[in-house]
């Protein structure tokens, strides 16, 4: 899982942020959040002094900012390509602008600024998954990765009747706020489903959690899509690395099922919840996120049979007078 | 298996960057493959990125178990020739689409590679070229043959033409680089001629000797395209120095690394543009009146579902 990140952070490294202090239209900046292959993101204050974070569109292969704001283009080959993946930032801006949603992650503003485009999001704090993962020693409960992706689940629904699939749901997308509750964030992958075809954005996927038709044909994309990268998340959560890449899979299937490897882990339904998500067919997995979410809750009941509602109802009138 | 890796390319004053390249590394090895698509003929790129995805994909699947790198490079190069020739009689297309390859593979600490063509590798140790690929070109064949000195190989005319390609009408002799160990502090170079052509052996050696690997490779480039001006091609490289420099934050550990995970970096500009080429149709550019557009709409959007 960690792999990804060598390079992004390598090549990040050519390029300066803004300095803390800088003053960018209504926010003054306050440090750099994290920096990635195609942006920066920004902790800042708004002119309220409230906390928000700033994503900023930098691709750092295409584009060169050694002093100062502005962002120069390195060639002029690259300027096609820095407006392309300007698209997809619109897109990504587009796709979450339309969602208001505890699970996903908010838009506050976007702007232009310094020959480049910025997205405005509401500040959450707490820890990524994937942080939470390589800081334990052992395994991510089952109650806990239950209810962390049934309540996540219900942002995706959101994202998938707005016709929109996320399409790079991994755990260091997945934000834990201080209160437990996930919420989803860099749509920068997000594409619409039905009403897009007409625009061609470049694919991108993070190996391990993309599913296979992300690879291959693109033309097969749907709800089920995201739903192996949830599955592929869950089975991170257990195994705290990253399964074997859908392309290599389709390839020679070298990936060992949840039920093999996880036995004693977790439970045998969620075992059978993993895998189901993670088949190669499209058409093996849960077919819609609802789908999906009633087999992680039904379970969370019966497996937490002493904590839920009912339950506790039920010990309560049995209580003796 | 510790070491730093930095690839990249311009397109100088070409009209299309038809240079291809990319590298990938598993827990037991390393791959590094650049391939150069024939300016004269067209269809160039089709042919470089066919060959540097065959050899990407091939690897990620038989790095584990792979028992002779050397094998590996060269049948995978017929293949890529064979799947080239195809392509040619499928569409019907006079001119084959040509490339050159240069491929290295890593492993167990020894160095094998496969070349055809003018693009090269070389290998560094102690500030000095202790191996370098001989081109497949004209000139040096009338350089082995005696009839021109090396002051005359860099002004001939024909400095540029190779007799030996992947995708030509005959199949290419494919030459295989006697296996070498590396040791720590090695610096592998691979690149194209338009990078070799533009700046001397010793520049490149200076430059690869004194920075780290992300600071020599845009250094070259940035030499090179400055020294070809107009008459550049486009230029690319791979550099990857070997073994573990203490607090090198540049340096790839692939020790935990999980079995079975390949990571692949295609060079990203690229990338892009090949996307856009496979799709058969170029996207107008974005105005600014449509990116005010979408801002706007984007503004509007928030607005309307606001808290």
């Amino acid at each position: 899982m960690m792999k990804m990140y060598n390079s992004a952070k390598i090549e990040a490294s050519h390029n300066h942020a803004l300095p803390a202090g800088h003053q960018l239209q209504d926010y003054e900046i306050k440090k750099v959040l994290s920096a990635g292959g195609f942006s920066f993101v920004y902790v800042a204050h708004d002119k309220n002094s409230q906390t928000v974070a700033i994503k900023e569109y930098l691709p750092t292969a295409l584009a060169l900012r050694t002093e100062g704001a502005i962002v120069n283009i390195n060639s002029p080959e690259a300027a096609a390509s820095f407006k392309h993946g300007m698209k997809c930032f619109f897109e990504e801006g587009r796709a979450l602008a339309n969602i208001n949603h505890h699970n996903i992650v908010r838009v506050l503003n976007f702007f232009r600024e310094n020959e480049t485009v910025y997205m405005v999001m509401q500040y959450e704090r707490g820890k990524s998954l994937q942080e939470i993962i390589l800081d334990r020693h052992t395994p991510i409960s089952e109650h806990s990765a239950r209810s962390i992706f049934s309540e996540l689940l219900n942002g995706l629904r959101e994202v998938h009747t707005h016709k929109l699939l996320h399409l790079d749901i991994k755990p260091s997308n997945i934000y834990i706020r201080l209160d437990g509750s996930p919420v989803l964030l860099d749509f920068g992958s997000a594409r619409h489903t039905l009403s897009d075809n007409q625009t061609y954005l470049p694919p991108s996927y993070t190996p391990g959690f993309a599913s296979p038709e992300q690879y291959t044909d693109r033309k097969l994309l749907g709800p089920w899509s995201d739903i192996y990268s949830v599955g592929a998340s869950i089975y991170a959560c257990m195994m705290r690395a990253a399964p074997m890449a859908a392309d290599l899979r389709v390839k020679e299937d070298k990936h060992i099922p949840a039920k093999k490897i996880g036995k004693g882990i977790y439970s045998d339904k969620l075992l059978d919840i993993i895998d189901s998500c993670m088949a190669l067919n499209h058409f093996d997995r849960p077919q819609s996120v609802f789908a999906l979410q009633k087999a992680l809750r039904e379970d969370l009941a019966s497996h937490d049979k002493r904590y839920g509602f009912f339950n506790k109802l039920k010990t309560y009138l049995n209580k003796p007078l | 298996m510790k070491f730093s890796v930095y690839q990249g390319s311009r397109q100088g004053p070409r009209p299309y960057n038809q240079d291809r390249l990319a590298y990938s590394y598993s827990k037991d090895a390393i791959l590094l493959v650049i391939a150069d698509g024939m300016g004269g003929h067209r269809h160039g790129e089709v042919a470089a990125q066919l060959a540097v995805k065959v050899l990407v994909e091939n690897f990620q699947l038989q790095s584990e178990s792979m028992k002779n790198p050397a094998d590996f490079l060269h049948q995978n190069i017929l293949d890529i020739h064979k799947t080239i020739d195809n392509i040619r009689e499928k569409r019907g297309l006079l001119e084959s689409p040509r490339t050159t390859i240069v491929a290295a593979i890593i492993q167990h600490d020894y160095l094998y590679a496969a070349h055809v063509g003018d693009s090269r590798l070389y290998h560094f140790r102690n500030k000095k070229i202790i191996y370098r690929t001989e081109d497949h070109s004209v000139v040096q064949m009338l350089y082995r043959k005696g009839q021109l000195d090396t002051q005359s190989m860099l002004i001939h005319p024909q400095r540029h033409k190779i007799y030996n390609c992947v995708g030509g009408d005959k199949v290419p002799d494919i030459e295989l680089t006697i296996k070498h160990k590396l040791k720590d502090g090695d610096t592998l170079l691979l690149c194209t001629d338009g990078l070799w052509s533009a700046i001397s052996d010793d520049e490149i050696n200076q430059t690869l000797q004194n920075n780290p690997v992300n600071v020599s490779v845009p250094k070259m480039l940035e030499s090179a395209e400055t020294a070809a001006g107009k008459e550049g091609d486009n230029m690319s490289a791979i550099a990857l120095e070997w073994g573990n420099k203490p607090d090198d934050k540049l340096s790839v550990s692939t020790m935990t690394m999980p079995l079975g995970a390949t990571t692949t970096i295609m060079n990203p500009v690229t990338y892009q543009q090949t996307i856009r080429n496979d799709a058969g149709f170029d996207e107008p550019d974005l105005t600014d009146d449509e990116i005010e557009r979408a801002i706007s709409d984007i503004q509007n959007a928030i607005h309307k579902t606001g808290n």
